[in-house]
């Protein structure tokens, strides 16, 4: 009777060794639509991620609605609000258009008239189209008709910068990450806003990994 | 972040619909990808990456890079595959391939060559800074964050983009890892990255191949490169041994695991031969004693399952190894005007003599703002050890 309990583990052991060799035939996963605001369940990084980018031009947008030198000005300024003096200098990679184009439909969106935006990085394409209608290939549209076309009064400046950190004994990383934005008077070249930005995140891979 | 199995299913899916029109060792490079184990997607993504690169495909080698580093970068919290690699019951080599630091860091190495041919300086400086992190998991601090080539190209990429301050910073860094290296003068407009040499191999060593040890690349000779241009010769200063990144890493917390597998495999194997010792007699003896040799049988029955359990123990390091990375890194910098579109690439052995039958010509790569890239390798990216 002494061996019983010996047995019993024993057969616990084989019951271990057999379940190790498992096939690993677990079903796939339906494709879902996830919170664009909300970390994802399943992926996670320490980079920039779409509720960051959400959140961020969230901050942004109402700080410049709230802001009096941008959004209540008599006549509407006319704003450059793309990535071309949109730094990045962090560490994560990263399309910077993401940050800029959502920043600027979401004030337009919500400014309803207070500011002008002006398609700068699209000023070859207008240029094309002004000739044909200058040199008669077109007829002049329904619009109007102007000089030139628009200057802008203010344009957004901004640095994406970044500080990483790595705890050599748990070998969890950490990423800080600070993402400023500057409006610049285009013709004076005061700073007339400014916001920031700032996040720290930090995950530790299995130790397998390490 | 969290592995699951949807991922690998989907970038192998994207990748049934484009390998028919590639040269065949990509296409063989693609298949591999889907028809291989699932724990080897991110190996196969690199190694594939890596050969498009070699072939001049770089819109395809940005996408297995950038599918690649998805998985590089994937955190395991809680993965099913990592649990059982922890386990008694598999080998290291069951782990979903993410590669060793110095594998992590030239994925992005590949990623900020890619950007640079694209122009994109900003997201090559990235790709350098994330590179460089990977380097800080060394286990042996005087060896942690020192790759050099990462530094210098994450300097190389600032200065292009006219950050000086940030540019001669990291270059002053690379001056004290690398005293021959002198930073660029603010003309330079050219960078000339040359590879030599085969990818470091990964062996199994210690009882039952717990152990993972380094050994250097087979059947090279080239150790150095030298350039031609306009007339005037110059050796490559060699920026990095990727063998020196991979074999000072230290020890890895999962050497411990594998060390905890040894031990228990030695202890249920002296449990089996002290206990089948007993059991060979008892087995014998048992139906002597009625109902009382049942105790008997139950000692042979512990004395088969550890036994079991010995050889379903496997402790075997991970030996998966990038097979296609180069053993050295050289570089160099000038200006060039944009016109000048060539360049003649020698190796040259321990010796200095030259390899004539590597020599070759190499196309300067000029991006819209005039920055230009030459990426060189000695060797074929299907020139190759396996083990």
């Amino acid at each position: 009777m002494q061996y019983r309990p010996i047995s019993a583990v024993a057969c616990a052991l084989l019951l271990s060794a057999c379940a190790g060799t498992a096939v690993n035939n677990s079903a796939g996963r339906q494709t879902i639509y996830e919170d664009v605001r909300t970390s994802s369940s399943s992926v996670q990084g320490i980079g920039l991620e779409s509720q960051d980018i959400v959140a961020v031009t969230d901050q942004m947008m109402r700080d410049m609605l709230a802001s009096p030198a941008l959004a209540r000005r008599a006549t509407p300024p006319r704003i450059i609000l793309d990535s071309q003096y949109f730094t990045n200098e962090s560490s994560s990679r990263i399309n910077k258009n993401m940050i800029t184009d959502r920043l600027r439909i979401e004030l337009q969106r919500a400014a309803q008239g207070r500011m002008v935006f002006i398609g700068r990085e699209h000023a070859a394409m207008v240029e094309a189209e002004r000739d044909l209608k200058r040199s008669g290939v077109t007829d002049a549209g329904t619009i109007r008709g102007t000089q030139g076309t628009a200057g802008a009064d203010f344009r957004l400046v901004g640095r994406i910068t970044s500080a990483d950190a790595v705890d050599t004994y748990s070998s969890a990383t950490s990423r800080y990450q600070q993402l400023t934005f500057e409006m610049i008077d285009m013709e004076y070249g005061t700073v007339v806003w400014a916001g920031m930005y700032e996040m720290k995140k930090t995950a530790q891979d299995d130790v397998i990994y390490r | 972040m969290r592995s699951g199995l949807l991922l690998p299913a989907l970038l192998m899916a994207g990748w049934q619909t484009v390998a028919a029109a590639q040269p065949q060792p990509l296409a063989d490079a693609v298949k591999r990808i889907q028809t291989d184990d699932a724990n080897n997607l991110v190996l196969n993504q690199l190694q594939a990456g890596t050969l498009a690169l070699d072939l001049g495909l770089r819109d395809e080698s940005a996408r297995l890079f950038d599918e690649a580093l998805a998985g590089v970068m994937a955190v395991y919290a809680d993965n099913e595959r990592a649990a059982a690699a922890r386990g008694l019951w598999q080998n290291e080599g069951a782990k979903d391939f993410k590669g060793e630091p110095y594998e992590r860091a030239m994925a992005f190495y590949y990623r900020g060559i890619l950007d640079m041919y694209a122009g994109d300086y900003e997201n090559a400086r990235a790709s350098f800074k994330s590179g460089l992190l990977q380097d800080a998991f060394a286990e042996e601090a005087q060896h942690r964050a020192d790759f050099a080539l990462l530094m210098f190209l994450e300097a190389w990429s600032s200065h292009v983009l006219g950050a000086r301050d940030l540019a001669s910073e990291r270059f002053a860094e690379v001056h004290s890892l690398r005293p021959a290296f002198t930073s660029p003068d603010a003309s330079h407009n050219v960078l000339v990255i040359v590879e030599t040499g085969k990818a470091p191999r990964k062996l199994q060593d210690g009882i039952g191949g717990n152990l993972l040890v380094y050994r250097q690349g087979k059947r090279f000779t080239e150790a150095g490169a030298r350039l031609t241009s306009n007339g005037q010769t110059i050796d490559l200063l060699p920026m990095e041994s990727i063998f020196w990144q991979a074999s000072t890493r230290g020890g890895r917390p999962v050497d411990s695991i594998l060390d905890g597998q040894v031990q228990f495999k030695q202890t249920t194997q002296t449990v089996s031969a002290n206990v089948s010792g007993v059991a060979g007699h008892a087995a014998s003896f048992a139906p002597l004693f009625g109902a009382a040799g049942g105790a008997f049988a139950g000692v042979a029955a512990v004395a088969g399952i550890a036994t079991l359990a010995t050889a379903k123990v496997t402790a075997r390091a991970d030996n998966r190894f990038w097979n296609n990375l180069p053993d050295m890194v050289h570089v160099h910098t000038m200006a060039v005007p944009k016109g000048e579109r060539e360049l003649r690439v020698d190796f040259v052995d321990g010796n200095g003599a030259v390899l004539p039958e590597l020599s070759q010509t190499a196309a300067i790569h000029f991006d819209d703002r005039g920055r230009g890239l030459v990426w060189v390798r000695a060797r074929r990216a299907t020139d190759v050890d396996t083990k």
